[in-house]
């Protein structure tokens, strides 16, 4: 008897403590695929493209920083901070669970939040061993683009935009917001968005970005700037 | 009933064992280690929050500091550069020997008392203690080396992975425990113990040459070069001519204001006379040299530092007594501090 009557009293209490969604809608899987494109096309490593200035330009490297991704209000993924590196995958995804609903936007922030950029030593994606780490002027590079282009005037060729900045007006760091196409939730089947992200864009938009004039971007500053404000744009939602 | 109650002892007393023999499998927390400084001196900047100082972190980082290993061909540990014999600056140098035959660009500072700065190196590039080894480590002219063959290099050591399991517990190595470790013996090199700290804590006297040249100093050099820490951790231009061969403009190359251009961070005069030659150049061989290009030899720019607008006034006896003074800054204890050394091999 005693026993019924305490699983009685503490069962509320298991209940409520459960760390399930708070919510009577049903949960439903998201996966967010980022993918490296080229204009039209996927992005290949080692093939050769043209920009808006008729700039050629073969791509060798291509990563970026992202936090705080959303599909409406809820994050997804368990990690603060992710290294999207086209180089170890050409896709990199993130999985969640969220309500179930028709999600109108999604965003997430390009970058590495400001208080990370000095608050020493950091481990995982922000490991300074992955290379997106200043280590003369402390601070992540939240994006990298890198290859070669006849028209770059440097030793090798090279073009190499390392694009970096928390603070003041060197700050690159920005929040994208992108609509999403009207969906209809299917029972048991995940939401598949796939987000292409388009390195033509670094070069025109905002402001013209010539790889002549500007084969290299080492420091925060205008320069940086002015290309975030391109690659800002430079992300869209794959429909079918 | 007392058998019921019997059964009930074995039991706990079971679990008890059970409980104090599995624990004994998992690693024994580290040592806690505090430091000392003297009464008076300003809050650290660096707490060691999020990295407790602990006698096994510290004998990591000191093992680190002294490894050939974080250079590309073992030549150049940290005290390569920083020899504890020049408070940790590189004796007799204006600049510093790196892998290939290279040099750095800059004069190697002195090593103490580091965790009351905001910022690192001479334009200040540096925003936290814990990342500043991972400039010389991959920097070509110096260490030469990447991170990721310091780790390989370090997980492959007979030594490293039980003295970091010891001092961070079990996991695997990674960049971030070699860099706090390196923070905590770096963090614990405090210099505070000179002639001049003795005779503020009222343990000594100053001579009276000394005595006159710290009135000199007060009236003029503290204003930038201010007790107790004897730098305020600013950025200044003192009126050096730029370096033709480096094109050095200093802590513009940081911010990007041209406000910054050549100011460079005003460095500690603690054992000043360790640290020679002088500047962020090297320029300068003795303290006499930099006395007198304050006294007579300031190049005027759009930068100048206000307070150096007129030079700064110093007669011969002036300067006599601040070398005399300056001396009196000389910690003979902390460059001779076993703890701080290349322990033998054990």
């Amino acid at each position: 008897m005693k026993k019924w009557f305490y699983l009685i009293l503490f069962f509320p209490v298991v209940v409520a403590c459960q760390k399930d969604l708070k919510d009577d809608r049903k949960p439903m899987e998201v996966n967010v695929s980022f993918r490296p494109v080229s204009g039209n096309e996927p992005l290949e490593f080692g093939k050769t493209y043209i920009n808006a200035l008729g700039e050629d330009l073969t791509v060798t490297t291509f990563k970026f920083y992202l936090h705080n991704i959303r599909i409406g209000n809820y994050t997804l993924g368990n990690e603060d901070h992710y290294l999207a590196d086209f180089n170890a995958s050409p896709v990199f995804t993130v999985s969640g669970v969220v309500p179930e609903s028709r999600y109108t936007e999604m965003s997430f922030i390009i970058g590495v939040d400001s208080v990370r950029n000095f608050s020493g030593a950091q481990t995982g994606a922000l490991d300074p061993l992955h290379g997106m780490f200043w280590t003369w002027n402390s601070g992540y590079i939240m994006a990298k683009l890198e290859g070669h282009s006849s028209f770059a005037s440097t030793p090798g060729n090279m073009v190499e935009y390392h694009i970096g900045g928390f603070s003041g007006e060197q700050n690159v760091i920005k929040k994208i917001t992108l609509p999403l196409p009207a969906y209809t939730p299917q029972p048991g089947q995940p939401l598949s968005i796939t987000v292409n992200a388009d390195i033509m864009k670094w070069f025109g938009g905002e402001s013209n970005i010539s790889i002549a004039e500007n084969p290299v971007c080492m420091t925060p500053g205008e320069l940086a700037v002015k290309i975030a404000g391109n690659y800002y744009n430079m992300f869209s939602i794959e429909t079918e | 009933m007392g058998r019921k109650y019997r059964i009930l002892v074995w039991i706990v007393v079971a679990g008890g064992i059970f409980f104090a023999c599995t624990k004994s499998d998992k690693q024994k927390a580290p040592t806690p280690m505090s430091l000392s400084y003297p009464l008076g001196w300003p809050e650290p900047v660096y707490d060691f929050s999020g990295n407790p100082l602990t006698k096994e972190g510290f004998e990591l980082g000191r093992r680190l500091f002294y490894d050939g290993k974080l250079s590309r061909d073992g030549n150049f540990p940290c005290a390569s550069c920083h020899q504890q014999f020049a408070a940790f600056a590189t004796y007799d140098h204006d600049y510093s020997h790196g892998f290939d035959n290279q040099f750095t660009t800059r004069n190697a500072p002195g090593l103490f008392n580091l965790i009351w700065m905001t910022n690192f190196h001479w334009d200040g590039g540096i925003n936290h203690i814990e990342v500043q080894p991972l400039a010389p480590i991959t920097a070509e002219n110096e260490m030469a080396e990447t991170i990721e063959n310091v780790i390989a290099k370090l997980k492959a050591d007979p030594k490293y992975p039980g003295m970091f399991a010891k001092a961070f517990g079990d996991g695997e190595i990674d960049s971030r425990k070699m860099l706090l470790a390196l923070a905590q013996f770096m963090g614990a090199m405090i210099s505070s113990n000179s002639k001049y700290d003795k005779v503020m804590a009222g343990k000594d006297q100053f001579t009276y040459d000394q005595q006159q040249g710290y009135e000199v100093f007060k009236a003029k050099c503290a204003s930038c070069h201010a007790e107790p820490l004897f730098t305020d951790g600013s950025y200044r231009n003192n009126g050096l001519i730029k370096n033709p061969f480096t094109n050095d403009v200093g802590r513009m190359n940081i911010t990007g204001r041209s406000e910054d251009s050549l100011k460079f961070k005003v460095p500690s005069l603690r054992n000043v006379f360790l640290t020679f030659p002088y500047m962020h150049d090297g320029r300068f061989r003795t303290v006499t040299d930099v006395l007198n290009h304050y006294s007579d030899g300031i190049t005027d720019s759009p930068t100048l530092d206000p307070l150096l607008k007129n030079k700064i006034p110093l007669t011969p006896e002036d300067k006599f007594y601040l070398l005399e003074f300056l001396r009196t800054l000389t910690d003979t204890a902390f460059v001779s501090d076993k703890r701080f050394s290349e322990q033998g091999e054990n």
